[in-house]
């Protein structure tokens, strides 16, 4: 109603009138309408009462009336006879009668009307019996549905127990089926694990067996060969067109060298880096790349040489050579691939070879940290530059030192020619010794300290990176210098930053201190590239593989970057 | 509200007992009893006493029979108003029950209306009721209304039946949600002392600030004797259907609860007694 909303609008105090209004009309129908309610319905029946009580009398009144005349009449016409005292004894009788009708009837009529009363009554209570058996009897059938549905309902959760007990006897099944699948499983790849060895043993012996043949065959080879040797040494060659007889000219065994290196013709300018790995635990030295242009060693601060593969474009660790006995600060191979040589702070250069961890052979004797140490071309020698103010040669395969130069300062790098050992210097010198005599026999100055040196393939060229940023490129056969090279932004990082000749001596190749390396033209003298990216540190060493197409450079912050 | 549905049935069944005596100079063929009567509050005088004409006829004769009519203390009852009204104008200080005298003969032309039969009734009470809705709904309710429904709207006063008769009427109490009321409240204020009949005015119940009218605004605007004495003069009460409404009830909510069956408001404002 709206009244309800004009309600809720005005608030709890609008009650206060309405509550007034409800006791007030309240009071007014107690007082009114109450009092008077029950008493005025009994006063009219009463008066309906009195209405028909009066009217009866009325009626009774009426009948003696109307029987009087008659007596009368009756007296007047027998008055002759004598038996009038007889005719009027009817006459009361009569009217007697007539009352006692009269009230019996009026009985009659008050019995039928409760009969007819009861009779009602009766009537609708059969209807209301017959209605509540009617609602007895639909109860009684819907109890009867529901017993069913119960019962019903019974048989189907047995239905579901039974289902279930058979689900989880199948479930049992597949569950031992499945363990002893897993078992079998288990004991085929055993099985399979031992075919593999078995065939993996029968490889490999397959492969020593070849071996063996092909030397078998070599050796016969050999043998053959040598025979022949013989057979045409046996023969004699007349010589007699020579007047003279020459004596047998003396001659050494000539030293065995190595086999030649294969020259690059043209080396590729790298452009982008291949791969960037974290090679060592702390800074990187120095890097060299074995001859076959697949291997490369790498020397850290953390006393460990670590040869690596380059496959396919990555760098994948081949071994890891231990036993350093302090920082490595530079590493070469020598031309067979076979052997490492490594200059440590431990005032010592050691040996190993390549497949063996531990160093064979520790070449003790300096006094100060060894700088460089390097193979010469003849076998199993090798020179090592140290801070002691001495190159040493050492032989090899006796594991001694043999032969002392002592030069005037810190030897900051080594490198061999044929017979030359050319050393860089910390008084900004460059020396030239000759491996035959015990003498200086050149000194180049240049403007700062010598921070390495690296020899062009032909002998010919020497190339120096000096701590005032600048590369020097020498020629030998006139000893001067040919070429300088500056860059901006190119600055020695350290006292050990390496600079390299390309294999075909084409370019230069150095590292900055800002990780950068800058490439060089040698016969322009031009800057011909600079690549950045994969150093965040100064880049100490670089490297360029003997066939030209790769690169590798090393930094302070552990990393090695290969590029192509 | 349960409240509002109790005070509109309380309003509907209320009952005034009345004790109707034949006026001592008719003549009669024996003595007649009182003849005694709850009276409906809402209903008229001629519509509830065949009973009592019946019962009166029995004890005169017939030809002294003309149109029967009720006064009380002197003062002939007028049929078109509502027992209830007629009851708190003039006898809401005497002691229950009522007491009208019944006559049939000598009927006052210049005072009261003649009542031929229950048609007449039906017209005046159908009458009241548009005229009702006029004020409130400008008779839109009413129209779109059937027939039948303003049967069902007399049938119900004429046979007490209280459902039927608010099923239909309910929708005569309704407002559009906009508004807050009606437009205007369709009211009569009744005085014994005026020579006017009654007061009906123009009087909107929601004032132009939004706030709802209440019963003394209306009374402090349309007849403000009736709330502030003059000097010398009583204190009056403000009566509707028997009871005095505080005067903060709001008007709105008055006319849709306390209205008579012909939709009005009537109410009464008569001195206080002075037991």
């Amino acid at each position: 109603m709206a009244g309800s909303e004009g309600l809720s609008v005005l608030g709890a105090p609008a009650i206060l009138w309405k509550l007034h209004i409800v006791r007030q009309l309240r009071q007014r129908d107690r007082t009114q309408k109450a009092l008077f309610q029950e008493l005025v319905p009994a006063y009219n029946h009463l008066l309906e009462k009195a209405e028909l009580l009066a009217t009866f009398s009325e009626k009774l009144q009426l009948e003696p009336s109307e029987a009087t005349p008659a007596p009368h009449k009756g007296s007047w016409e027998e008055e002759s006879r004598p038996d009038s005292a007889g005719v009027s004894s009817p006459a009361t009788l009569k009217e007697k009668w007539q009352e006692e009708e009269e009230g019996l009837r009026l009985v009659c009529g008050e019995m039928a009307y409760q009969v007819v009363e009861k009779s009602a009554a009766l009537s609708t209570q059969q209807l209301q019996l017959e209605e509540r058996q009617d609602r007895l009897a639909a109860l009684e059938a819907r109890v009867v549905q529901l017993q069913e549905a119960r019962a019903q309902q019974a048989r189907q959760v047995e239905e579901q127990r039974v289902k279930n007990v058979a689900q989880r006897a199948a479930y049992e099944d597949l569950r031992v089926r499945t363990g002893d699948q897993e078992a079998a499983l288990r004991r085929l790849q055993e099985e399979a694990s031992y075919v593999l060895e078995g065939l993996v043993q029968l490889k490999a012996r397959a492969a020593t067996e070849r071996n063996l043949r092909l030397e078998r065959r070599e050796r016969a080879n050999q043998a053959r060969v040598s025979q022949e040797l013989k057979k045409a040494a046996k023969r004699t060659v007349s010589i007699s067109d020579f007047k003279k007889r020459r004596g047998h000219s003396i001659g050494g065994v000539p030293e065995q060298r190595y086999q030649s290196i294969p020259v690059c013709v043209a080396a590729r300018l790298p452009v982008q880096v291949q791969d960037v790995l974290d090679a060592h635990l702390s800074e990187v030295n120095a890097v060299c790349f074995g001859p076959n242009s697949s291997l490369l060693a790498t020397g850290g601060a953390d006393r460990l040489i670590h040869l690596w593969n380059v496959v396919g474009g990555r760098l994948e660790a081949n071994q890891t050579l231990e036993g350093a006995g302090g920082s490595i600060t530079s590493v070469d191979m020598d031309p067979s691939g076979s052997q490492v040589l490594a200059a440590t702070y431990n005032q010592a250069a050691q040996l190993w070879k390549v497949g063996e961890a531990h160093s064979k052979e520790t070449l003790s004797g300096h006094k100060d940290k060894v700088t460089a140490a390097k193979f010469k071309l003849t076998r199993h020698q090798a020179v090592t530059g140290s801070r002691d103010r001495t190159v040493k040669e050492w032989d090899l395969g006796r594991a001694y030192c043999s032969r002392t130069i002592n030069v005037l300062s810190y030897c900051n790098d080594v490198v061999c020619g044929d017979h030359i050992i050319i050393s860089g210097h910390n008084d900004q010198k460059i020396r030239f010794w000759d491996s035959r005599g015990p003498c200086c026999t050149q000194v180049i100055p240049v403007q700062s300290r010598v921070t390495s040196l690296s020899l062009s393939h032909d002998q010919l060229h020497l190339l120096s990176c000096s701590r005032d940023d600048t590369l020097k490129v020498i020629d030998l056969r006139v000893s001067n210098i040919r070429q300088v090279f500056r860059a901006d932004g190119f600055k020695c990082g350290s006292d050990w930053t390496k600079a390299v000749f390309s294999p075909d001596r084409r370019y230069a190749v150095a590292g900055s201190w800002d990780g950068a390396l800058y490439i060089w033209d040698v016969d322009t003298g031009k800057l011909e590239s600079t690549l950045r990216g994969p150093h965040c540190a100064a880049v100490n060493a670089v490297a360029w593989c003997y066939s030209g197409s790769h690169m590798v450079s090393v930094d302070q912050g552990r990393k090695v970057a290969l590029w192509h | 509200m349960t409240d509002d549905k109790d005070v509109l049935r309380d309003v509907w069944f209320g009952r005034i007992p009345t004790c109707f005596t034949l006026y001592q100079d008719e003549i009669t063929e024996r003595e007649a009893e009182p003849y005694y009567l709850l009276l409906p509050r809402v209903s008229y005088l001629t519509l509830v006493t065949d009973k009592v004409k019946k019962h009166f006829q029995k004890v005169m004769r017939q030809e002294d029979i003309s149109e029967i009519w009720f006064e009380y203390e002197g003062t002939p009852l007028k049929w078109h108003y509502p027992i209830g009204l007629l009851f708190d104008l003039l006898a809401a200080s005497s002691a229950l029950p009522w007491n009208i005298i019944v006559h049939f003969k000598s009927f006052p032309e210049k005072d009261l209306l003649h009542c031929p039969s229950k048609d007449a009734i039906e017209a005046h009470f159908m009458s009241c009721i548009k005229e009702a809705d006029a004020l409130k709904h400008k008779s839109q309710v009413i129209n779109e209304m059937q027939k039948k429904d303003h049967k069902q709207l007399w049938m119900g006063l004429q046979n007490d039946r209280f459902d039927q008769f608010w099923a239909i009427n309910r929708k005569l109490m309704e407002y559009p949600a906009e508004e807050n009321g009606f437009r205007y409240i369709p009211f009569r204020i009744y005085q014994m002392t005026t020579e006017r009949p009654f007061i009906q005015k123009l009087f909107r119940p929601v004032a132009a600030d939004g706030q709802l009218q209440t019963l003394g605004d209306l009374l402090r605007e349309v007849c403000p004797s009736a709330v502030a004495p003059e000097d010398g003069g009583k204190k009056n009460q403000v009566m509707i259907h028997g009871i005095e409404p505080m005067l903060e009830t709001p008007l709105q909510w008055l006319s849709e609860h306390l209205s008579y069956p012909d939709n009005f408001l009537h109410i009464s404002i008569i001195p206080q007694p002075t037991d």
